[in-house]
């Protein structure tokens, strides 16, 4: 299928994409919950920065090794291996080491104005995320669609994209500024800290 | 006391009076608060937590609450009121009497959900014994209450209303810091009688 051949394409020549997002969640009644917007830079394989400028200023950075999630306005960052956490979510997907068949089941989507699309199910069910949609350009993400098991959606738009242009290394490092809070926490993703799953 | 920098002045809710009789007429203009939808950010370095938070409480006491990690993810929701809530998570939902309970039970922290919602606010829970400081403008700056300790450090202007916008509760196991970025859906604000 041709969405197949995008997600092939872009895995295998894509090192780097830089891009304007836009993202909504919305809740099962369609409710909007919220919407934030900033830059992306992807440097595949394991390496994005996720910077929020609106509502608030928030910057997620992932060095390959660790997930640096950094609060300016509570001088505060958590810190987590980056290795299982936020598996699934937009910018682990798309610096995904692994090729992303090994952890999601792939199947097409067709085509939707000139974007070819790919549903991703994740093999594992007790991820965050039911399926995620990835819509691909030439190669380039354009838009994905996150759903949760609460029947909730995440969908984040790129505009601006530029793949495989040279990108500033210092951006895919994160050093807490000084007097900022350093929160080690453990692996999960759970927002609740650290739970006593059954 | 403290010194809330960094906002705007706010409008005090009544002419000069003391401190106790704004504190008063500022109780009685917050306690008609009904409903709000309240977002923002609630954080504890212990328990290594940083989660956005929604919480939306409506005028029949039915309230919905939302924690969720980035991208929404590990989201956990309750639904419902005082007598019980519906409990969401990505292994399924249920139903029980003590939300706290729940939360405590499956992530070993939890929030004081009565507490919080008054809190939240700037005020202590009606009829439950506290100590109180207030800060300059008649508006707490440190209330004791049902084991917690709260410190206001900012508030904000939000719709008529002086509103908290950076606290943090202690109960000596666990503080929370949070963070109210946005107060929606508040009533009119009351003429000050």
């Amino acid at each position: 299928g041709s969405g197949e051949d995008e997600l092939r394409r872009f895995i295998g020549d894509t090192r780097t994409v830089t891009a304007q997002f836009s993202q909504v969640q919305i809740n099962d009644r369609g409710e909007k919950l919220s919407s934030s917007s900033g830059q992306m830079v992807l440097s595949r394989p394991g390496r994005f920065r996720w910077s929020y400028m609106l509502p608030y200023e928030q910057l997620i950075v992932c060095d390959g090794e660790k997930i640096w999630m950094y609060d300016p306005d509570l001088s505060q960052v958590t810190v987590r291996p980056a290795a299982d956490t936020l598996t699934g979510t937009p910018a682990a997907l798309l610096a995904q080491r692994s090729t992303l068949t090994e952890e999601f089941t792939v199947s097409d989507l067709g085509k939707r104005n000139q974007a070819q699309g790919v549903l991703l199910k994740p093999r594992n069910i007790d991820g965050d995320f039911e399926a995620v949609e990835m819509w691909l350009h030439q190669g380039a993400p354009e838009r994905m669609v996150f759903r949760d098991r609460l029947g909730n959606r995440t969908e984040v738009a790129f505009t601006d994209v530029k793949v495989n242009a040279k990108v500033d290394e210092s951006q895919l490092h994160f050093t807490p500024p000084k007097n900022t809070e350093v929160v080690e926490s453990s692996a999960t993703t759970a927002p609740a800290g650290p739970p006593s799953k059954p | 006391c403290v010194t809330t920098g960094g906002e705007a002045p706010a409008r005090s809710p009544s002419t000069t009076g003391d401190v106790a009789t704004q504190w008063r007429m500022r109780q009685a203009q917050l306690r008609e608060i009904d409903a709000f939808l309240m977002s923002g950010r609630v954080t504890s370095a212990e328990l290594g937590l940083r989660a956005d938070l929604r919480w939306r409480e409506s005028n029949d006491g039915q309230y919905e609450l939302r924690l969720s990690g980035p991208f929404g993810a590990g989201a956990v929701e309750l639904r419902g009121n005082a007598a019980g809530v519906e409990v969401r998570n990505s292994d399924g939902s249920q139903y029980t009497s003590d939300p706290e309970g729940w939360i405590r039970a499956r992530y070993g922290w939890t929030l004081p959900i009565t507490g919080l919602r008054h809190w939240a606010l700037g005020l202590p829970i009606p009829d439950v014994a506290a100590d109180s400081v207030l800060d300059d403008r008649g508006r707490l700056a440190t209330l004791t209450q049902s084991g917690w300790q709260l410190h206001y450090t900012e508030y904000q202007q939000q719709n008529g209303y002086d509103l908290p916008r950076r606290f943090e509760a202690d109960n000596g196991r666990v503080k929370l810091k949070l963070l109210i970025d946005q107060w929606d859906e508040l009533p009119p604000t009351p003429a000050i009688r």
